[in-house]
């Protein structure tokens, strides 16, 4: 009797943790969104003089080609990503089960990055266009040859290495799709082609819609590509009215309106993946059998498959290793290695940061999922999807207004100067970080706590396993690979982060995107090989995560 | 004799909304119960106040004669010597089915826990598939794994939440009559919750049935079936029909099928309108008898039909035949009574 009153739960215990832990999640919430909102905020600024000039000139520039480039990517990755996939998951030829996951490999690649290894294979004095005036003897102003860097060029660019995305969403699609419904059609008397274009597309089409989605906000957050390529968008925009006109107000409202597109996007993605329930047509799955296709066919799907994977992925990964062969001499010095550091630094720090905080934020939701701690996890990762340059432009206002407002007070009391205190530091940059990619370690952590269901701790708790215990024997050892999978996500993605680490870095404090980019825009391109290739070869990692998961859900299949 | 479940006037609330109302109950040592509803009927949210999961409103809910529950204050789940078994299993999926069975067991050497396993595992015909993952085994096979799990520390109740509605259908009445046999074995005291009366009648010794948050009869299967208190019971179990009667003196009821001595769950006076329940087996089919009803509809069951027949006043009644008498719809057959507790209620509204 005694015991049972002395060990009892009073329910206001309960009820102050809920406020401190839900305050919590709030706060951080709050203080994550400050960049997108500040930047939302200058809609409502009246126009300033050098607005009403960028109005006159470039804007309409910037409007038409973000535009064109968007037009130019979708074509690219909708007819390079629908049709690897229906080829991989719906027929057999030789070579499948290798391109299945192999046409993920492109991922590896910043655009920034293939741009530059183009311009170096194909620009004049590139060995593609000195190969043809050996043969032919023809010299300059003989010929005609596609100019890589161009409006074109930067969306075939993107194209190469953004069609994964669509990709990976339509074959998922695709393998969901009940064989059913396409053998109904073809007993209707439809053939293959029929079958495809009025069952198994338009049945796919949300997903193909939200991959899309993704691969145009990667396109509009670009700048390394356009930038390089010279063609005036919304991000180079951002970065000239800043840095070339010298006014943050003008590339906040500059910022501004391309989130409203990026938002567009956001809902259209959004609204498939809702649709795509609809399109869900069995649970029930029949072992896929394949369309047999004959030689002439097989070799047609080999080649757009080899195609989509050699130019996104093998041309540009060899020349890079090429280059990195014949320079290596001259870059493996201690600068490269001050770029490893900076960047280990970075991505490790970033992505730790992350993980803690996605754990906090998630088991905050899990414990006490009242509306207002839903919606701040929400908030929380909604970063994802918006430009570097913008939250760039968002961190810094906020930050440096703070150092200053903070200089100002000390002086005024106590006579000296601190300085920018957080500006132009790391700090600044790893906030930044948090913004953008937080999302994709809370994503990560959500889904595999998700697996924990709430029965899974209330077994432990009827078997006299106390709260500790149950994350020591219970959480950890199921969230364990969900942990490892957020860091590694986040890592990769910070160090492949160009616009806004170029903007929010240390003054001389370089990265290897960073250095890559810059060596490159200087026409060093040999020389930017060494760091572009270790963002290749780290960018793997994730990409063989994916393909992991995808061969486990093809051994599922057959199971 | 100490009862080692006692359930005083337990209430649990939702907010404001009051989801089991006063529901008293008690089981001794070795017994098994059943908490039997609809969904929604509050039966799953008395079982996690006895798990110590939802802490109670009003009432008291004592384990082994020690209080465990009452408002405002309620033993953690984890001090409280209960197991429970899941719908969905909970099994941990990182862990092997030994180590599942012996998640529970603290303070004991390996050998002993190893020990316990293997006992268990045996008695649950699972013997050698301790290195198996959870994965690995049918649903039949997790959901013993999933029971044994929660008998291994030996609880003072154990207690199962639908713990048969994951599997099949064929499964089911049989692995309810295994769990049977194994509880009753090891002298477990449990309660099971369902919502499928079949499971509950091959399972327990006493059943409660739950309606809208009170308990409106704690029974044996056998009475809740031909003698159920009130119109929600008699309803919610089995089938049947309920035709209009007259009461007469001396207790009888007459009805246009006869008259009978009934038993009134609710006072009635002489002269008072009631409905009479009818079982399909109370209706015996006799081709002499004098009332001679049409068939409206008639449903094939294998060995027997299920006919329903048409009153003159317009009810219907159920009656199971033997299915080599196969009528027609639109024939008329001989019916008589055969009514060992005839139960009929006070006509509502």
């Amino acid at each position: 009797m005694q015991e049972a009153v002395e060990k009892t739960i009073s329910p206001s215990g309960i009820s102050h943790r809920v406020n401190a832990w839900g305050i919590s999640v709030v706060a951080i919430a709050l203080l994550l969104s400050v960049p997108v909102l500040l930047v939302l905020s200058y809609l409502f600024e009246p126009a300033g003089e050098v607005w009403r000039h960028l109005a006159d000139t470039v804007l309409q520039d910037y409007v038409s080609n973000s535009l064109l480039l968007m037009v130019g990517v979708a074509i690219g990755v909708l007819m390079l990503g629908v049709s690897t996939a229906w080829l991989t998951s719906m027929c057999q030829f030789p070579g499948r089960a290798l391109f299945e996951w192999a046409l993920l490999l492109p991922m590896a690649i910043p655009a920034y990055i293939i741009a530059y290894t183009y311009t170096g294979l194909f620009d004049f004095a590139g060995p593609v266009q000195t190969l043809l005036r050996d043969w032919t003897g023809w010299s300059y102003g003989d010929y005609w040859f596609p100019e890589i860097r161009s409006l074109e060029g930067a969306a075939l660019m993107l194209s190469l290495v953004l069609y994964p995305y669509v990709y990976l969403l339509t074959r998922a699609a695709f393998l969901s799709q009940s064989i059913c419904v396409l053998d109904v059609s073809r007993t209707l008397g439809n053939g293959p082609w029929r079958t495809f274009f009025s069952v198994a597309l338009p049945l796919a089409r949300p997903a193909i819609v939200a991959g899309l989605s993704l691969a145009l906000m990667e396109t509009l957050a670009d700048y390394g590509t356009v930038q390089y390529f010279g063609v005036s968008t919304f991000t180079t925009g951002i970065f000239r009215t800043w840095f070339g006109l010298n006014n943050a107000a003008a590339a906040a409202q500059l910022s501004a309106l391309l989130l409203l597109v990026v938002f567009a996007l956001i809902i259209i993605e959004k609204g498939s993946r809702r649709h795509a329930r609809y399109h869900h047509t069995t649970q029930r799955h029949q072992t896929l059998t394949r369309f047999q296709l004959n030689w002439k066919q097989s070799s047609m799907a080999f080649l757009i498959c080899m195609g989509a994977l050699f130019f996104g992925f093998l041309l540009p990964a060899g020349q890079l290793l090429w280059w990195a062969l014949t320079t290596a001499e001259e870059s493996l010095d201690g600068r490269f290695l001050s770029l490893i550091t900076h960047s280990l630094l970075l991505a490790g720090g970033a992505s730790l940061l992350a993980l803690l905080l996605a754990l906090f934020l998630s088991y905050g939701k899990r414990l006490y999922g009242s509306w207002p701690v839903q919606l701040s996890v929400r908030v929380a990762g909604m970063g994802y999807a918006i430009p570097g340059t913008v939250i760039a432009v968002g961190v810094v206002i906020p930050f440096a207004a703070f150092d200053n407002a903070l200089d100002g007070w000390v002086r005024e009391q106590f006579g000296w100067s601190t300085g920018l205190l957080f500006s132009g530091t790391l700090v600044a940059l790893l906030f930044a970080y948090l913004v953008r990619f937080l999302a994709v370690s809370l994503q990560t952590v959500e889904a595999g706590l998700g697996k924990i269901r709430p029965t899974m701790d209330e077994v432990a708790r009827s078997l006299g396993t106390g709260s500790g215990e149950i994350v020591s024997r219970v959480h950890i050892p199921m969230l364990k690979g969900s942990l490892m999978t957020a860091l590694l996500l986040v890592f990769v993605d910070v160090l492949k982060e160009l616009p806004a680490t170029l903007i929010l870095r240390p003054f001389n404090y370089n990265t290897l995107a960073v250095r890559a980019y810059e060596l490159a825009s200087d026409e060093r391109l040999a020389d930017a090989s060494y760091a572009a290739l270790t963002i290749v070869l780290v960018g793997i990692l994730p990409v063989v995560l994916l393909s992991r998961s995808i061969t486990r859900s093809r051994h599922a299949e057959t199971a | 004799m100490q009862k080692q479940l006692e359930v005083k006037h337990a209430s649990v609330s939702y907010g404001k909304q009051e989801v089991v109302r006063g529901v008293s109950f008690d089981l001794e040592q070795g017994d098994i119960g059943c908490l039997l509803g609809p969904s929604g009927c509050g039966k799953t949210s008395l079982l996690r106040a006895i798990a110590g999961f939802e802490p109670l409103t009003g009432g008291e809910i004592l384990l082994h004669g020690r209080s465990v529950s009452h408002p405002g204050a309620t033993l953690a789940p984890e001090k409280r010597r209960v197991g429970m078994v899941f719908q969905d299993f909970a099994l941990y999926p990182h862990l092997t089915v030994e180590q599942n069975v012996a998640f529970g067991l603290r303070g004991q050497s390996g050998k002993q826990r190893h020990g316990r396993a293997a006992e268990l595992l045996d008695l649950v015909g699972l013997a050698g598939l301790q290195k198996k993952y959870p994965h690995q085994l049918s649903g039949g096979q997790q959901q013993r794994v999933a029971l044994i799990r929660a008998m291994a520390p030996r609880p003072d109740i154990l207690l199962l939440d639908e713990p048969f509605s994951g599997l099949d259908v064929e499964l089911r009445e049989q692995l309810a009559r295994e769990v049977r046999e194994i509880l009753k074995r090891e002298s477990v005291t449990a309660i099971l919750v369902t919502h499928d009366q079949l499971e509950a009648f091959a399972l327990a010794d006493a059943i409660g049935v739950l309606g809208e948050g009170r308990l409106r009869q704690w029974d044996a299967g056998y009475d809740l079936y031909h003698t159920p208190q009130d119109r929600f019971v008699a309803d919610f179990i089995g089938q049947g029909a309920m035709i209009p009667g007259r009461v007469l003196a001396g207790g009888h009821v007459e009805t246009a099928l006869g008259s009978f001595k009934g038993l009134f769950v609710n006072e009635v006076s002489q002269g008072q309108a009631v409905e009479l329940l009818l079982r399909p087996d109370d209706v015996i089919h006799d081709d002499a008898s004098k009332f001679q009803l049409e068939v409206v509809e008639k449903v094939f069951q294998g060995a027997e039909y299920l006919y329903t027949l048409l009153l003159d006043d317009g009810s219907e009644i159920l009656c199971l035949v033997q299915s080599h008498h196969d009528h027609a719809i639109g024939e008329k057959i001989g019916v008589r009574l055969h009514i060992d507790h005839p139960v009929a209620y006070p006509l509502e509204n």
